[in-house]
């Protein structure tokens, strides 16, 4: 029914999917600020080779990277018009009454390999650490701010129960949508108001049972004695390996590349 | 009459796993009959259903529905939806009116009827089903879990379809919800309605049904009077179902040498029974 993003993990035994996944998160954390203070092409070239490397080696195909990349197409659109047509600068050429500058061109096809860029790698996180790991990781990264009194290990909790329960509620909305359309529900047509009155019933069955299912959660979690905020030991233990160094030697080496581009 | 030729179906689970959920299903249920549909979880009984009124598109093969056939992308489904009523299981999950009566209401009002005959079809539906007129105008939600499902299959009924499909009517009721929705479900027939219902209870299936079918893994095992069907235990204990519990005991008795004929409900059962007794004593 949806194509949903969040938890599209793909199983697989390659050297990104066994990477700790806090190493992954942060390589990514410095990826994206890098990818933002380049200037020279080469540098984009280099980012996108080596983006291009790291899907390869993730086993990811070029379709499911597109299916990441697709709903945000509009976004990608929308960035390179805006800077095509509102760079000011010398009229590279213009037709009728609109000038495209020489500088628009280049921050257009600049944003949009970066923007490019930026998906591909964030989606490689999702797509090879599971969910699971990936709250794992959130929970140990953000382990200092609990000497601040901010609740992580709650939050990290939170974020798992969500993750686990997106495809639970698709599949519940999913039935519902069948069983109102079966009493001849049209969800598909009339006015926006007409649309949105439409989903009530949807949306209302949605909620009790999403409502439901949160209250006998937290039954069966006091029935398992759980307790906000105890010290508790986790099943697998992260960590880091030499694949984890290697990681970091790779992002490295390719750091100093796009650093010399830029500087040469 | 609903008609299926060579139906099959597979749901999608990835770019190249698929999982073949109905393999070359052809079926015939004719009009006024009271069919029960039996499997265990995951025999394809749900997804089979769920083809009957144009919800999922076959990947191949063809439903015809009194002629209409509803596979064809000209056919319009909305229709279908009136003339085929479909109660899911746990109907009482999708009520979702302020009250009882707004959502009786909702199929009927989805047909563009008068105010008038919606406000017939709602009292006739509530009365089919057992509802009192002052629970109409209550809240679904504070209904007991019997009388929740007893509104939401209403709400289907006042759509006035030929023919009715009901997916595991009683799962999840007490015994006495449980005989309210099966002598529903005879009265409907008696009405003059095609039923054909799942279950995963032979007992159920054997005190309702005139016709039962099985299915395993995707495709129909057996067809027959229930008479038929449960003569053929040692079978239907291969693929993980069974006879009804009393037609088990009876073939326990037979074989320990009593003349008793094969039973298939409780009231045959005490039937057999008294009988031997009779004959004993007499």
């Amino acid at each position: 029914m949806v194509d949903i993003l969040i938890g599209q993990y793909l199983a697989g035994s390659s050297a990104l999917h066994r990477t700790d996944a806090r190493v992954k998160i942060i390589l990514l954390i410095l990826y994206a600020a890098l990818l933002f203070m380049i200037k020279k092409p080469l540098s984009y070239a280099i980012f996108a080779a080596f983006t291009a490397a790291l899907t390869m080696t993730g086993g990811i195909g070029f379709k499911t990277v597109m299916k990441s990349i697709k709903p945000l197409r509009w976004i990608i659109i929308f960035t390179a018009a805006v800077n095509l047509f509102f760079t000011k600068g010398e009229a590279f050429f213009s037709v009728w009454k609109i000038a495209i500058a020489a500088e628009g061109i280049d921050l257009a096809v600049k944003m949009t390999v970066r923007l490019l860029c930026l998906i591909t790698a964030s989606s490689l996180l999702t797509l090879t650490t599971p969910p699971m790991r990936l709250t794992d990781a959130v929970e140990s990264l953000l382990s200092p701010l609990a000497r601040l009194k901010v609740p992580v290990r709650e939050l990290a909790m939170m974020m798992s129960i969500t993750l686990r329960f997106i495809p639970v509620l698709a599949e519940e909305a999913d039935r519902i949508i069948k069983a109102q359309t079966a009493r001849g529900a049209d969800f598909g047509s009339g006015g926006i108001i007409r649309r949105a009155k439409s989903l009530v019933p949807v949306m209302l069955p949605l909620f009790i049972s999403a409502f439901k299912r949160a209250e006998d959660l937290a039954a069966a979690m006091d029935a398992r004695c759980f307790i906000s905020g105890a010290a508790r030991t986790k099943l697998c233990e992260n960590r880091l390996t030499p694949l984890d160094a290697r990681a970091g030697a790779v992002f490295v080496v390719f750091a100093a590349a796009v650093m010399a581009a830029e500087l040469w | 009459m609903i008609k299926i030729e060579n139906l099959n179906y597979a749901y999608k689970t990835g770019a190249k796993n698929q999982n073949q959920a109905l393999v070359d299903i052809n079926l015939e249920i004719a009009d006024n009959s009271l069919t029960a549909l039996i499997g265990h979880t995951g025999s394809g009984k749900s997804t089979l259903i769920r083809h009957l009124n144009g919800l999922i598109k076959p990947d191949s093969g063809k439903i015809f529905i009194d002629g209409t056939e509803i596979t064809d992308p000209k056919t319009d489904l909305r229709r279908v939806r009136f003339d085929v009523g479909l109660v899911f299981q746990y109907p009482e999950q999708q009520l979702f009116a302020e009250t009882v009566y707004k959502d009786i209401a909702f199929g009927p009002e989805n047909m563009k009827l008068g105010a008038d005959e919606v406000r017939r079809r709602v009292y006739e539906a509530a009365e089919m089903v057992g509802l009192s007129e002052k629970s109409l105008e209550k809240s679904p939600f504070e209904l007991s879990g019997g009388q929740k499902r007893r509104a939401a299959i209403a709400g289907v009924l006042a759509m006035k379809p030929k023919n009715l499909i009901m997916d595991e009517p009683a799962a999840g009721l007490d015994p006495r919800g449980r005989d309210g929705i099966f002598a529903l479900i005879k009265r409907l027939h008696k009405s003059g309605m095609t039923i054909l219902f799942t279950s995963h209870s032979m007992e159920d299936a054997a005190k309702t049904a005139e016709r039962v079918i099985v299915m395993d893994k995707g495709k129909i095992f057996a067809e027959g009077s229930v008479g038929e069907i449960f003569a053929r235990g040692g079978e239907l204990r291969k693929i993980g179902l069974d006879t009804p519990q009393v037609t088990r005991i009876a073939d326990k008795l037979r074989d320990m040498g009593y003349d008793i004929p094969p039973v298939y409900t409780t009231a045959q059962m005490t039937d057999a029974v008294k009988k031997i007794i009779g004959g004993t004593n007499g």
